[in-house]
């Protein structure tokens, strides 16, 4: 039997709208490192489909060629968990900025990583809110001056990776758009696994964030796969996730193997929802018995 | 203007106490909260029903889990019933609260039970001889311990034993019902039959003669269920092909989702509950996108907290369905009592302007109904439908006949390849009709993004770089017309009001949604006992307005009153708004209670009686 390989377009993802990002915004790291993974991992547009949020980052999907919802602030997750329950042959990608997961929308950052459901999530973090043009961000570092704080944030900032870790998230990791290879690594690594997988994508807004900036971040980042740590230890990772300032570890903190969401669902573990007829009598349900509930 | 004095008994009903046999009869439990009430309620409606008597069943619940007054209403009849009533022939006082609050509701020559272990009846002595209210002193609480120490709610049973005992109507009924109920659990359906003749004796050995006639079922029994509206709107969306719920707990839509979640691998339905109301009807909206149909159901806050959503579901004409149980708001509100005062705030959810459909079922029989409608005309309109319930209609139960589950589906229309009308699929395609073609991921070729900004036919947005550009002027107008085309369309397809009662009549009274079953019995009431004739005029398909099918009706109306449970008036201002006609009065009741003929026929006659002391 011969089975010719079939060749890769590796620009399949690769949308015919230009991206209206700044020049050297960090997004565009993780756009193409997304978009060439989803190529060679043979997945097609017509059954991939990105949700986003707004922002900047959440502007993704228009730049890619797959289907797409750009959402609410702050409501991307909601919609994945929607579109993959009822379709779980989709492969659902969430991506969106820190403003719009780690503030607006964390609530539902927790409530789909304890669900486990099964899609990605890639935040792009710049610790800053880009598209209204400079406020502070939940993941703005003390003392950051910035339009909101003229005397430097006064809040603590969210730690993304323990957050995740502490909802049950079964795939947490950091990636970082000045290292386009590694940061490609995860996501094919998160695309790979069942469950809800997190990368917390450290990605700089050249214009509105002076501080953490591409040299800033190469000065600190390092890779977890360099210094032996344990991705199946959730305790190794609790403490990893601590790390931030000095140094700043890239790579999976955290990885487990459980059930996602479709697999355990009453109705989505055994049939695509999308694929079912429709009613009581195409579904071969008897009258008898929807009745006899009432009496 | 003047009125002529109009004479009202409450009494409209056939006169009870006249005939020796009872065509209605109201009966009450109250207690407090944990003391399995609604169980109780529930079990005796599927029983009346068994028997082939007609069943109005109505809670009465506080917003506690223990302690607290709640109460359940169950009303039966040997003939088709509309609502439910407060006048009571029996009365089950588990508590003396039960007294304080109901007994003012209590015919001549009704019967209270009480539990005399806890209720105090000395201070209500005189009034019960006054009104010829009958006591059937029970020591329920002590009896029960005898069956069970434990088990304080089997003083329920043995009430319901006496209960059935002094109708005069079979037991077998019952002990079928518990049967089912306790299925496998022999020892509690022991101890149950047990309270059950405990209690028939206490009575026989004790109230030797006291004994009521209620006119015998006339329907065929086991051929009716007894269902809540929550469950007949549940059960519409299932037969419309629901395949996604997703809900956040909230009295009084909570039922939607628990009926559901039993229901879920069964029916094909993935039944979710969200983080919170923002979450399950943004679920809603990836589901929809995905190519399925889906619904979500709250109240008031719930409802409030979905609007940005809402809006956004009308800019991206993604079809849902949302169910709002209307309950006494603003804001918290009265949790567990009913209103009808959403009506605007949905017309307007949202900012900005969105196409919306709103539709208000009458009954918990036509609830089944408008859910299918509600399913087809998002699907075909591509639109949010909001069904408007309240506390009343989603909570009470009645029995209905079983009816057809098979109902026709309009999926609308949707893009599945190229075709000669659509080579090239484009989501927004500016069509005549201004709807365009669904297409659903999975489908080759035609790869789009749902985007809530302004967008061209392609769905690409027009907010960034395009916005303020004068290609984006013109596309940006085309666009919020074809929007609103569909308006056009759907009001053609929206039921104008429906005329009840003597044409021509004297008086009119208007009303919409639950409170329907209530103003047709109060009209049947005034028609029996007055020279002036009487109609009514009730609207369920409300937004977008169909005063195209109300205007012919306006040149027969003489003396009208709107009859709407809120402070404002809001059907009659969206009638006024699209015909200028006004009605001659108004009855907005604020109490809270849900209206029933004997407080409406009270409220009309109060009004005409002021009018004509003017
Ligand atoms: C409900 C709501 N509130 C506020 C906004 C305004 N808004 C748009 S984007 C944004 C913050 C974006 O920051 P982030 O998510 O970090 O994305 P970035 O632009 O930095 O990529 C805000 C506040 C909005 N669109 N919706
Ligand atoms: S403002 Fe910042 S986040 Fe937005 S596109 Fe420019 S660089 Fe990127």
């Amino acid at each position: 039997m011969t089975e010719t390989k079939k060749k890769i377009n590796i620009k399949l993802f690769k949308g015919s709208v230009k991206p209206n990002w700044c020049p050297g915004c960090g997004d565009y790291g993780l756009l193409s490192a997304t978009t060439k993974v989803l190529a060679q991992m043979g997945y097609e547009p017509h059954n991939t489909l990105i949700i986003s949020g707004i922002g900047c980052s959440s502007s993704f999907p228009h730049w890619t060629t797959a289907y797409g919802i750009h959402m609410l602030h702050g409501r991307a997750l909601p919609a994945a968990m929607g579109a993959k329950m009822v379709n779980p042959s989709l492969n659902v990608v969430v991506v969106g900025g820190d403003g719009d997961g780690y503030g607006i929308g964390a609530g539902h950052f927790i409530h789909a990583a304890r669900r486990n459901l099964d899609v990605t999530y890639l935040v792009m973090n710049n610790q800053i809110y880009g598209l209204t043009l400079g406020q502070s961000s939940p993941s703005s570092q003390i003392g950051h001056i910035t339009l909101t704080t003229p005397e430097g944030v006064d809040e603590r900032p969210i730690n993304p990776i323990a957050l995740a870790l502490g909802a049950g998230a079964s795939f947490v990791a950091r990636g970082f758009t000045g290292d386009t290879k590694h940061l490609a690594g995860l996501v094919q690594q998160a695309f790979e696994h069942t469950g809800f997988s997190f990368i917390d994508v450290l990605s700089p807004c050249v214009t509105f964030n002076k501080l953490n900036t591409y040299d800033w971040f190469r000065e600190r980042v390092y890779k977890l796969d360099d210094e032996n740590h344990d991705s199946t230890d959730i305790g190794q990772a609790f403490v990893r996730g601590q790390e931030w300032g000095e140094r700043i570890p890239l790579g999976i903190y955290y990885q487990s193997k459980m059930f996602a969401l479709h697999q355990t669902d009453p109705t989505s573990r055994d049939r695509i929802p999308i694929n079912e007829p429709l009613g009581f009598k195409k579904q071969n349900i008897s009258y008898e018995s929807v009745f006899n509930d009432f009496k | 203007m003047t009125i002529r004095v109009i004479w009202i008994t409450l009494t409209y009903l056939s006169d009870d106490t006249k005939s020796s046999s009872l065509i209605r009869y109201a009966i009450r439990i109250g207690g407090v909260a944990g003391d399995g009430l609604q169980s109780t309620g529930s079990l005796l409606q599927k029983y009346f029903n068994r028997l082939g008597y007609y069943v109005v069943g109505h809670p009465g619940t506080q917003s506690t889990i223990r302690g607290g007054h709640v109460w359940q209403h169950v009303e039966i009849s040997s003939q088709e019933i509309f609502s439910f009533d407060r006048p009571l022939n029996f009365l089950i006082a588990l508590s003396e609260e039960t007294l304080e609050v109901h007994l003012r509701d209590m015919k001549e020559n009704s019967y209270v039970l009480i539990n005399a272990d806890k209720v105090k009846i000395e201070k209500f002595h005189q009034e019960l001889i006054q009104r010829k209210i009958k006591v059937l002193s029970f020591p329920l609480s002590k009896l029960s311990r005898e069956i069970d120490v434990k088990r304080a709610v089997l003083a329920n049973t043995i009430a319901i034993g006496a209960l059935i005992t002094l109708l005069g109507i079979p037991m077998e009924g019952y002990i079928d019902t518990l049967r089912k109920r306790f299925g496998g659990r022999e020892k509690l359906l022991d101890m149950n039959l047990k309270a059950l003749d405990l209690g028939k004796t206490y009575l026989r050995e004790n109230y030797l003669d006291a004994f009521v006639s209620v006119t015998p079922a006339t329907l065929e029994g086991m051929k009716a269920i007894v269902i809540s509206g929550n469950e007949m709107i549940a059960l519409g969306a299932t037969a419309s092909g629901l395949k996604f719920l997703a809900q956040y707990p909230i009295t009084p839509a909570s039922s939607i989702l628990t009926y559901l979640s039993n229901k879920a691998s069964r029916y094909g339905i993935v039944v979710r509950q969200a983080e919170d109301e923002l979450a399950a009807i943004t679920m809603c909206i990836g589901a929809a996108y995905t190519g399925v149909r889906v619904m979500t159901a709250s109240s008031g806050p719930g409802i409030s907290l979905m609007s940005e959503a809402f809006g956004y579901a009308g800019m991206t004409e993604t079809p849902i369905v949302i169910v709002d149980s209307m309950r006494a708001g603003p804001s918290t509100g009265i949790p567990t009592k009913m209103e009808q005062a959403d009506l605007y705030s949905i017309m307007f959810m949202s900012h900005g302007e969105a196409p919306r459909a709103i539709l208000a079922p009458r009954s918990i029989k036509e609830a089944f109904d408008v859910t299918v409608k509600a399913f087809n005309i998002a699907d075909k309109y591509q639109l949010p439908v909001v069904i408007l319930s309240d506390f009343a209609l989603s909570e009470q139960t009645a029995s209905i006949d079983e009816f057809e589950l098979d109902v026709e589906i309009n999926r609308g229309k949707i893009w599945t390849k190229a075709t000669d009308e659509h080579p090239k699929y484009k989501r927004y395609e500016l069509t005549e009709d201004g709807i365009s073609p669904r297409a659903f991921p999975g489908t080759k070729d035609a790869e789009y993004i749902l985007v809530g900004a302004e967008h061209d036919e392609d769905s690409h947005s027009l907010s960034g770089n395009r916005a303020g550009l004068p290609e984006s002027w013109d596309l940006r107008e085309k666009m919020f017309k074809k929007r609103f085309r569909k308006m056009e369309l759907l009001r053609d397809e929206m039921d104008g009001p429906e005329l009840y009662g003597v044409k021509n009549a004297d008086y009119t009274v208007l009303c919409w949604g639950s409170t329907q079953g209530a103003v047709r019995e109060a009209i049947d009431g005034l028609n029996q006992e007055n020279s002036t004739s009487w109609n009514m005029l009730s609207f369920v398909d409300l937004f977008p307005f169909p005063f195209e099918k109300f205007l012919p009706f306006i040149k027969n109306i003489k003396t009208s009153i709107m009859f709407e449970v809120n402070y404002t008036g809001q059907l009659e201002n969206l009638i006024h708004h699209h015909t200028d006609w006004k009605p001659t009065h108004s009855i907005r009741p604020l109490h809270g209670e849900t209206p029933t003929p004997s407080s409406i026929t009270l409220e009309i006659t109060e009004l005409l009686n002021q009018e004509e002391n003017q």
